[in-house]
């Protein structure tokens, strides 16, 4: 069966979200929730080695797709399927009804990249996710967030075509693994940062703290404590961590919203 | 129970979920547009998606690459050297049909409500006949009662208003586009070209192919203008990618472009660039690592060696040393020195200092000090240099909103409306005539604080009229855009006896307009020309106007011709137009004899380019310059390359302005070596000195001001909004960023902030309330809060849009730069 799937490359990724407005714009899909196509961007480190991800993460249409199978627990028959031209997996809006069958979401739950997404937290919203551009698909056009990249991050095709350009690598760093569901992506991580010149960042912040010299004295410091700057208190930052399933539309805006 | 469906039920099934998504865009017509967003770079190309003629989608650009996502995969060298590539947009235009049927759009025009106060919001639909008798009989009330000085406008001169203020004898500019004005006066001071010339140009190829070493000085290029739509961050990715070209990134802010372009980032406090910039200096003189033939053939010599002495103490005592700047700009002198070393050898360096970096008090100087470094290094015009910004093939834009460049009508000859005022300072222009009609403020103080770039005998201004709105996005949202007090704003507008607005939106500016006038979108409602300006390659890319406007929205220039008509002179202010119901035809050929005299000017340069009809028959009807060049652009090609003088007194380059040293200069108009004015020196330029120096900030972080506003506030755009534009887009704005104050975790936790916590953000002129990002992103001491946040003002003038135009304020630095930067405190609101 034939199994296409993306290239996400992390090391260009910045998090605009040009694809996921693309997305939305594509499928005139409301403020809000629906967001088939979600950008993390997450922090961690502190100076000097502050570490910034991003992630643009659509459904990656598994090889092995366990949302179908814990969906027909539920629902005889399944109301998600994977089709065979692409391999694309589909949910199916007719047969969806976490009402009748009282699922309890169980696509969203057994989904380790938390890609179906609903409308709002009222129990009776039917599951949504991206369909691969399926309609683009079927007039040959590639899926709109594919073509929405200014840094060109992202890539669609056949699986094995995409691994063979851009390599095998299925996993990215706080992302689940991809032994149980195989999912039909490949990634390219960040590019590791390369130290050009020396940096002395003890002295640095030092320097920092002091007002400077063309300031009249008896100023106060630039900050207070220099702990507080290299080994902050994680608690207060915000967006400290990857939230691939967040609980609530209120979480999941929260951590697929940037600052700017 | 896990049971299958049929496989006959599920393919059927599978077929039917397709239908019902290609349903969605079914007999749909496509046609292709620029967009015209005054981002600064702008002109991506829009395949917009039609039915029932409104738009149902935007799909980027497909000319090149049809299909293809990494479009570096696939594209040849010569491709990516002639920019053979997709323009694709930018987060903000891909939410552009949401912006264009927005809920708030000026659909009529309108009068404030009889009874109502401005800024209550209260209007009432008035005919366009009735709007425009209004104002034209108050400009001849105030002309007649007031004088000719009476009429001002706001935040940027408008070129629309230049002849039709000239015709009718009355009215006063403002001078200065704000964005990079220190870059304009650097460049007219140092080579004599007026600086919105293309002769310093490069081009992203240039950098990609040429450059050694990438330095992005307080530029994101991954947020602002010249960022996602324009190629110029992914080209910097390439560069790092496949010719590995180190890349650092010396900014405050651990900002995007910090975290995924740059091999190393290397921050610095906000105002002290400057510093730095002269302990590199330091270094290449002292150690004999500049280009001294470079130096002696193209350098006046004579300023060369004054700021030679200045940096290495002789004139001064200080030696600009690493040590001394280490202190000053909290980068270490080890750093500055390797740093040094790294870009002498690098040959040549691609050293782009951001407009930002000189939006502060005294920015003149980092402006003008970052260019002089690169030309004594030699890297001017050499591939891959910058000088004073990124300006791709020295070739002409056809932009229609700037009507001076090719006539629309005739043009008057009597009169030319004054600069009486720094275009952002004009609520203190209005605001301090109090003073100075009680004595309080002398004449002369007034107009050093107000930026005075006109005729000294002038008698000062005597406002009574505000013309605001036009000819772009940005100039129509002052009391968030202006890089001014917007509760001056307000203030000055309540002293007037007239504001009329034009816009698109309802805009909070617009609120407080008395006369709204409403006009067309300039992307997909009418005629006009997308250009490819600040983006580092060059196109010009026809807007057929794709859709028609809604209500009775009009294009700005047919609002600026019936005023004109209305006053008198219609026929002479455009002599394309025969009639209302000929507008379009006559509009288009207009476009059409702009385009020829570019298509004119072009042939100078053995270019071959279609016929205006020709054009016009294209599917996408678009002149993408680089495609007829083998080679990537470099700056200054006729004094570098050709030998022949740049247009200064001493035909070099000029690091010392001899305007600068003469004190019987100052108050006088000024003129470069040509006899063109120098449109960003006011007459008046305070303390900026001869040669660039360092001098710390008005509201910097070395400002005794700390004591009692200890943050220094960062303005920067965002990428979501064209300057103001897109706030109110609701797949924008807490949809994907939510509108917040930057500010460092030591800061905030001191001040017991976490993240999402609503905080008090207020400066001596004004307070908003937004929620904090707390973060290690950007350095302590310095806050963040993106510039075009709309205001909403509550009962007591404090703003819980998050507006930074709230807070910023400097009546004492010179006036070259808008300062986009000041002093802040920070305190969690309680409750």
């Amino acid at each position: 069966m034939p199994q296409y799937g993306f290239l996400f490359d992390q090391s260009r990724c910045t998090g605009c979200h040009a694809c996921s407005i693309a997305c939305k714009e594509w499928y005139d899909l409301p403020p809000g929730p629906l967001k088939y196509m979600r950008v993390f961007e997450w922090e961690k480190g502190a100076f000097p080695d502050i570490k910034l991800f991003h992630l643009a993460i659509n459904c990656y249409h598994c090889e092995n797709p366990v949302c179908i199978d814990e969906c027909k627990k539920y629902v005889p028959g399944g109301a998600i399927y994977k089709e065979d031209k692409y391999g694309a997996v589909l949910i199916d809006p007719e047969r969806c009804n976490p009402i009748k069958y009282q699922c309890k979401r169980a696509c969203y739950e057994a989904c380790p990249y938390g890609s179906i997404v609903f409308a709002s937290d009222d129990p009776g919203e039917k599951a949504q996710k991206c369909t691969m551009c399926i309609d683009r698909l079927e007039q040959n056009l590639a899926p709109i967030c594919v073509l929405s990249c200014s840094l060109r991050a992202l890539e669609f095709g056949p699986l094995d075509e995409l691994k063979k350009k851009f390599g095998t690598l299925q996993q990215l760093e706080d992302l689940p693994s991809p032994e149980q569901t195989k999912p039909a992506v490949v990634f390219i991580p960040p590019t590791p940062k390369r130290q050009l010149i020396k940096y002395d960042a003890e002295k640095a912040l030092e320097l920092w703290q002091q007002r400077g010299p063309y300031a009249p004295p008896g100023l106060p410091k630039v900050f207070e404590r220099k702990e507080d700057v290299t080994n902050p208190p994680r608690e207060i930052i915000g967006r400290n961590r990857l939230v691939l399933k967040p609980k609530n539309v209120q979480e999941l805006m929260y951590y697929t919203a940037n600052d700017e | 129970m896990d049971t299958e469906l049929p496989q006959e039920e599920k393919i059927k099934r599978i077929e039917q979920i397709k239908l019902q998504l290609m349903e969605k865009h079914k007999d749909e017509t496509v046609r292709y547009t620029g967009c015209s967003i005054n981002c600064g770079g702008s002109g991506c190309i829009l395949k917009v998606r039609l039915k029932d003629g409104k738009i149902t989608a935007i799909e980027p650009d497909d000319r090149y690459h049809r299909n293809v996502g990494r479009e570096d995969a696939v594209a040849t060298d010569d491709e990516l050297q002639k920019n053979k590539l997709q323009q694709r947009h930018c987060p903000f235009a891909w939410g552009w049909r949401r912006h264009l049927y927005s809920p708030n759009r000026v659909l009529y025009p309108l009068m404030r409500a009889p009874g109502s106060k401005r800024g209550e919001g209260k209007f009432i639909r008035i005919s366009w006949d009735e709007a425009l008798t209004i104002i034209a009989e108050k400009m001849k009330e105030c002309k007649e009662k007031y004088g000719p000085y009476s009429i001002i406008t706001p935040y940027i001169d408008n070129p629309m208003l230049d002849p039709l203020f000239g015709w009718f004898e009355a009215g006063v500019q403002g001078w200065g586009w704000c964005s990079q004005d220190a870059e304009r006066l650097a460049e007219h001071l140092m080579t004599g070209y007026p600086g919105w010339t293309y002769a310093p140009s490069f081009d992203m190829a240039d950098v990609l192919f040429n450059s050694k070493l990438i330095v992005l000085w307080g530029l994101d290029l991954t947020t602002t203008r010249i960022g996602p739509a324009h190629q110029f961050a992914w080209y910097v990715k390439m560069a790092r990618e496949k010719k590995g070209t180190p890349v650092i990134c010396i900014d405050p802010r651990f900002s995007d472009t910090a975290a995924v372009l740059a091999d190393q980032w290397i921050p610095i406090k906000p105002g002290t660039d400057m510093a730095m910039l002269l302990a590199i200096a330091y270094i290449v003189i002292k150690e004999d690592l500049y280009d001294k033939e470079f130096v002696e053939r193209f350098v006046e010599p004579k300023g060369f060696k004054k700021w030679a002495d200045y940096i290495l103490g002789v004139s001064d005592g200080v030696p600009k040393t690493p040590e001394w700047a280490e202190k000053i700009c909290a980068v270490p002198a080890e750093t500055i020195r390797d740093f040094t070393y790294l870009y002498a050898k690098s040959k040549p360096t691609f050293l782009y200092k951001n407009w930002s970096v000189a939006r502060k008090s005294r920015g003149e100087n980092s402006a003008r000090a970052a260019a002089a470094l690169q030309a004594i290094m030699g890297y001017w015009g050499k591939g891959g240099y910058s000088g004073f910004g990124p300006r791709s093939r020295n070739a002409p834009y056809i932009r229609p909103w700037f009507p001076m460049r090719i006539p629309l009508g005739l043009m008057p000859r009597k009169y030319y409306p004054p600069r009486m005022y720094r275009s952002n300072k004009w609520a203190q222009a209005v605001l301090l005539l109090d003073k100075v009609k009680s004595g309080e403020l002398s004449t002369e103080e007034y107009r050093r604080i107000i930026g005075w770039r006109a005729d000294p005998n002038l008698p000062n201004p005597n406002p009574k009229m505000l013309f605001g709105g036009g000819p772009q996005a940005q100039t129509v949202n002052t009391l968030v855009t202006g890089t001014n007090a917007t509760l001056h704003q307000i203030e000055a507008m309540n002293r007037l006896e007239m504001v009329v607005w034009f816009a698109t939106h309802m805009t909070p500016t617009a609120m407080y307009a008395d006369i709204i006038l409403p006009v067309q979108d300039q992307t997909f409602e009418c005629p006009t020309f997308a250009n490819n300006d600040y983006g580092g390659f060059s196109h010009n890319t026809f807007c057929p106007g794709v859709v028609k406007a809604p209500g009775e929205a009009k294009p700005f220039m047919w609002i600026y011709t019936k005023l004109a008509e209305k006053l008198g002179f219609g026929r002479r202010y455009n002599t394309y137009y025969t009639t209302d119901e000929n507008w379009d035809k006559d509009w288009l050929r207009y476009l059409g004899a702009y385009y020829n005299r570019f298509r004119d000017t072009m042939k100078r340069w053995e270019l071959d380019l279609p016929e205006w009809e020709e054009f016009l028959k294209q599917e996408c009807p678009s002149i993408n310059l680089d495609e007829y060049f083998d080679e990537p652009c470099h700056g200054y090609v006729n004094e570098l390359e050709l030998g022949l003088p740049f247009p200064t007194k001493s035909g070099k380059i000029e690091i010392c302005s001899e305007i600068l040293e003469k004190e019987e200069e100052r108050g006088k108009l000024h003129f470069d070596a040509r006899g063109l004015v120098i449109d960003v020196l006011p007459n008046d330029w305070r303390d900026l000195t001869p040669i660039p120096t360092y001098q710390p900030a008005v509201r910097g972080m070395e400002d005794p001001l700390v004591a009692k506003y200890p943050l220094m506030l960062l303005s920067s755009h965002g990428r979501y909004r064209s300057h103001s534009t897109g706030w109110d887009n609701p797949w924008l704005r807490g949809d994907v960023y939510r509108h917040a104050l930057w500010i460092n975790v030591a800061d905030a936790k001191v001040r017991g902030i976490k993240d999402g916590d609503i905080v008090r953000v207020y400066s001596d002129v004004g307070e908003v309330r937004v929620p904090a990002y707390v973060t290690t992103r950007i350095m302590p001491g310095v806050v963040v809060l993106r510039h075009g946040a709309w205001i909403e003002l509550d009962e007591k003038g404090v703003d819980h849009g998050g507006c930074p135009n709230m807070l910023l304020f400097d009546d004492k630095s010179p006036q070259t730069p808008a300062h986009a930067t000041g002093l802040v405190q920070v305190e969690k609101v309680e409750g």
